[in-house]
């Protein structure tokens, strides 16, 4: 996994400050926590976040796939060091864990934007015009898939059918829909979610 | 709704009086005794502004006496939506469309005026005593959409408020399992599933009651049902709706299955990406926990069953049964060999029974109405119906439910309305393991048989409707896309036989197929169906197949001529993917390349700089070859 430059993460905060075990962070430069930070790179409260989140769930390896789940809703991705602290706790290895989070598309081992539109490429979509939305969503934001943007603020990822066929084509942000997406309306869509003025729910 | 959660919260539900006091209070906020404003609040709705809409009769109807607000779920004809009902006392109904924000406001008004607009109107139906409508509106039963549809599994959807457990019971919910309990022994359940010919509604179409025998059958101290939610079929969205619109129905099924096999807990593993389903479903499991629906006292019978969801992550093999296992566990969502079967070895090792989201929903109904009831809706080696989600090029698209044993044509042309405007191709049935049932076999009556028999399969339900402007051969190639995506990489002949399929396909759409790519089709398909592991592997070159078969010109026309018939896929776009341009700035007008122009596609006065029409070009190239100044740019 390649470092990435993380400071525009929203929950990242938190870790940036936590980064080299330290709770004091790394002073007034902004310093670069990459996604693979392991339990040794964090501080203390941030471990203690995700001992948290851990908490409801059984000692077990069938709690690996809802952990995940409950991790990438606070953080947006799977940090390495939440992902060993997962392996711990289901008394399991990290090899697991990451072969179980690399298997399913859902599961982010990089950061994402703020807000992750994503481009229904279902049959329904497809057959309306779904790359057309999908490319225009990419010129609009000047980021490629699964890319973020310069501000962290938007991701724009494929799914398969998110099951509003008969509004073609269709978008989703976080667990909202929007049906009957043309051309013209992207960049109405954008500027609602923009600067975080829309709450969502889910990813 | 806040009321009733109130209300239902410290209550138990042990026996028929405990039902019926809740029957009472369902029916009093199903029919309020003033005009009752229904808002569909599924996600279809909710994409198309319903939760607007709902504010609006929230606000403007806060202070009016004489009508209340309510949500429920989907009335299936979905690209109609926001959809909003209004019931007067008397039990008339009028169901309005395109109910935006502003429609809302005006409506608002006219409910508070007490005279219902005429106009807007999708339908009009009857509710509770009413016999006759006085309103000049058409009938459910007279809107084509809904004549030729029967509602047994939608039968509340769209009615009743999805959280509310008294409106469900109110409908009816509940009894049936009741009746279970009471009424019958473990094995007679069992039978009477059997005798309704009910057949798995995911898309194998193997007879529900029989896996239940098996399950029944084996006396494991601990035995798991599981509900199968993963519609990960793209294109079919029946499981999403049903869960969001009547997720206690679903519920139910399953409680009774618990009590015909033994099994004490459940689980039901639901796609991510559907929140609303969920939420609701949440929702619903709680509710009937609270009252002791759920639990180790199931109605005070002592039966116990207890039920919890997985979420999936994003896996489209995890619709296979072994695989969604592996998944619920924890693991990769890798299938495995069978046998042993799930009611043999399923979830953590202990016997297990499957089924779809529709097959269980239809379960309740067969107990409250009987088997044979539900045996007659059918054909006779299916029973009861088929919920549709159809979509693409068909003039009303929505979900749609018909018994099985109800022609093609009938959902396309009578309950869709047609295409909407091109000629009719076919309609693919089954999604990335269908194929397409051509035009000229559009009378077929739907069923599990005719359409295997068509090279087609039921699947889940989706139904995409196409006409002469969709490319066959691109069709397969974006099915095939999909499974390269979706295959898990366990076994090879799935691993790399959708690879090479789609690696075919994607040459044969950019025009660089040869003679043999029909064979090499051919044979892989044979191949990946022998040899796959489990369903996905199997069933991915269906759409291959069933394309060569009906429309195997359309391949050649691609391979010999370099051309697609139907315009669609980038041989289609007619440019070969290439644009040309001639420099304005630098044509002296010579007309050379509008004489060598094969389809008159560039104009230009003498003398005057020439251009070429995008839309008429076919990307031939060869007013560049003609250009003696050399200043037609090619792109692409």
């Amino acid at each position: 996994m390649e470092s990435r430059s993380l400071t525009y993460m929203k929950p990242l905060e938190s870790i940036h400050q936590a980064v080299r075990g330290t709770d004091d962070g790394p002073g007034g430069e902004e310093e670069l926590v990459p996604a693979d930070a392991g339990v040794e790179d964090v501080c203390p409260s941030e471990i203690e976040t995700v001992a948290e989140l851990l908490e409801p769930f059984a000692e077990d390896k069938e709690s690996v796939i809802p952990a995940l789940q409950e991790i990438q809703e606070e953080y947006g991705y799977l940090p390495r060091f939440a992902m060993q602290l997962v392996a711990e706790h289901a008394g399991t290895s990290l090899a697991h864990v990451y072969g179980t989070a690399s298997f399913y598309s859902q599961f982010y081992l990089e950061p994402r934007g703020e807000y992750t539109i994503k481009v229904c490429t279902g049959t329904a979509c497809h057959v309306k015009g779904a790359d057309e939305i999908s490319a225009g969503f990419r010129d609009e934001l000047d980021v490629d898939l699964e890319e973020v943007t310069d501000d962290g603020q938007f991701s724009i990822s494929h799914v398969r059918c998110i099951g509003a066929c008969s509004l073609a084509p269709a978008v989703m942000v976080g667990d909202q829909v929007h049906g009957n997406v043309t051309e013209e309306k992207i960049t109405a869509i954008v500027d609602e979610y923009a600067d975080g003025q829309r709450e969502v729910g889910g990813q | 709704m806040t009321a009733l959660a109130e209300l239902v919260e410290d209550r138990t539900v042990r026996d028929r009086s405990d039902l019926e006091s809740l029957e009472r209070e369902g029916l009093d906020s199903l029919y309020p005794g003033v005009t009752k404003v229904l808002v569909g609040l599924s996600s279809c709705g909710r994409a198309a502004g319903a939760d607007d809409a709902y504010e609006v009769f929230q606000q403007e109807l806060a202070d009016v006496d004489e009508a209340v607000v309510g949500r429920t779920g989907c009335l299936g004809f979905c690209d109609r939506e926001p959809l909003v009902e209004v019931v007067e006392p008397n039990g008339e109904s009028i169901v309005y469309e395109g109910v935006t924000e502003d429609v809302a406001r005006k409506l608002a008004d006219a409910v508070a005026r007490g005279d219902l607009p005429e106009t807007g109107v999708l339908a009009g139906r009857l509710h509770h005593e009413a016999r006759q409508h006085s309103h000049d509106v058409p009938l459910f039963e007279e809107v084509p959409f809904y004549a030729a549809q029967e509602r047994i599994v939608l039968r509340n959807s769209g009615l009743i408020d999805p959280e509310s457990l008294a409106e469900y019971v109110a409908r009816g919910g509940f009894f049936g399992l009741h009746e279970a309990l009471t009424e019958y022994e473990p094995g007679e359940v069992v039978e009477a599933v059997q005798a309704s010919n009910l057949r798995g509604r995911g898309g194998g179409g193997f007879p529900t009651g029989d896996k239940w025998s098996f399950l029944a059958g084996n006396d494991a101290d601990q035995k798991y049902l599981i509900c199968n939610a993963d519609e990960g079929d793209p294109g079919a969205y029946m499981d999403r709706t049903l869960l969001e619109s009547d997720p206690f129905a679903v519920i139910e099924g399953m409680l009774i299955a618990s009590y015909a096999t033994g099994a004490t807990q459940g689980y039901v593993y639901v796609r991510a990406e559907y929140p609303l389903a969920i939420e609701r479903l949440e929702h619903a499991i709680d509710t009937l926990r609270s009252v002791g629906l759920l639990g180790t006292d199931v109605l005070g019978s002592g039966h116990a069953f207890d039920l919890e969801i997985k979420k999936g992550a994003g896996a489209f093999v995890c619709g296979e049964e072994t695989a969604l296992m592996a998944s619920v566990e924890s693991e990769r969502g890798m299938p495995r060999p069978r046998p042993p079967y799930p009611p043999q070895s399923g979830l953590w090792a202990k016997p297990t029974n499957i089924n779809n989201v529709e097959t269980w929903a239809n379960v309740p109904q067969i107990v409250r109405k009987g088997a044979d009831w539900f045996a007659d809706v059918g054909t006779e080696n299916s029973g009861g119906t088929k919920v549709f989600s159809v979509t693409g090029d068909v003039r009303n698209t929505g979900l749609v439910e018909v018994p099985l044993g109800t022609p093609v044509e009938t959902v396309v042309f009578e309950v869709g309305g047609g295409t909407t405007g091109g000629e009719f191709k076919g309609v693919q049935t089954g999604g990335p393991s269908g194929g397409v049932v051509p035009e000229e076999h559009a009378d077929t009556p739907i069923d599990y048989e005719t359409l295997v028999e068509l090279g087609s399969m039921m699947g889940s339900g989706g139904m995409i409707v196409m006409d002469e402007s969709t490319c066959m051969v691109d069709q397969s190639r974006f099915f095939l896309d999909f499974c390269v995506d979706e295959s898990c990489g366990k076994c090879p002949p799935c691993r790399y036989g959708t690879k090479q399929t789609l690696q075919i396909l994607e040459g044969i759409t950019n025009g660089e197929g040869e003679a043999g790519d029909i064979d090499a089709l051919q044979s892989l398909a044979d191949t990946m169906a022998d040899t796959s592991l489990c369903g996905l592997g199997q069933t991915a070159p269906n759409p291959v197949v069933s394309t060569l078969e009906y429309f195997e010109e359309e391949y050649w026309a691609h391979i010999e001529d370099e051309e697609c018939p139907a315009g669609d896929c980038e041989l289609g776009s007619g440019t070969h993917g290439k644009t040309y341009k001639i420099l304005q700035e630098e044509c002296v007008g010579c007309h050379q390349c509008a004489k060598a122009c094969p389809v008159d596609a560039i104009a230009g006065e003498h003398q005057e700089p020439h251009s070429i029409d995008p839309e008429a070009c076919i990307g031939c190239g060869q007013c560049a070859e003609a250009c003696p100044l050399d200043i037609i740019e090619v792109r692409g």
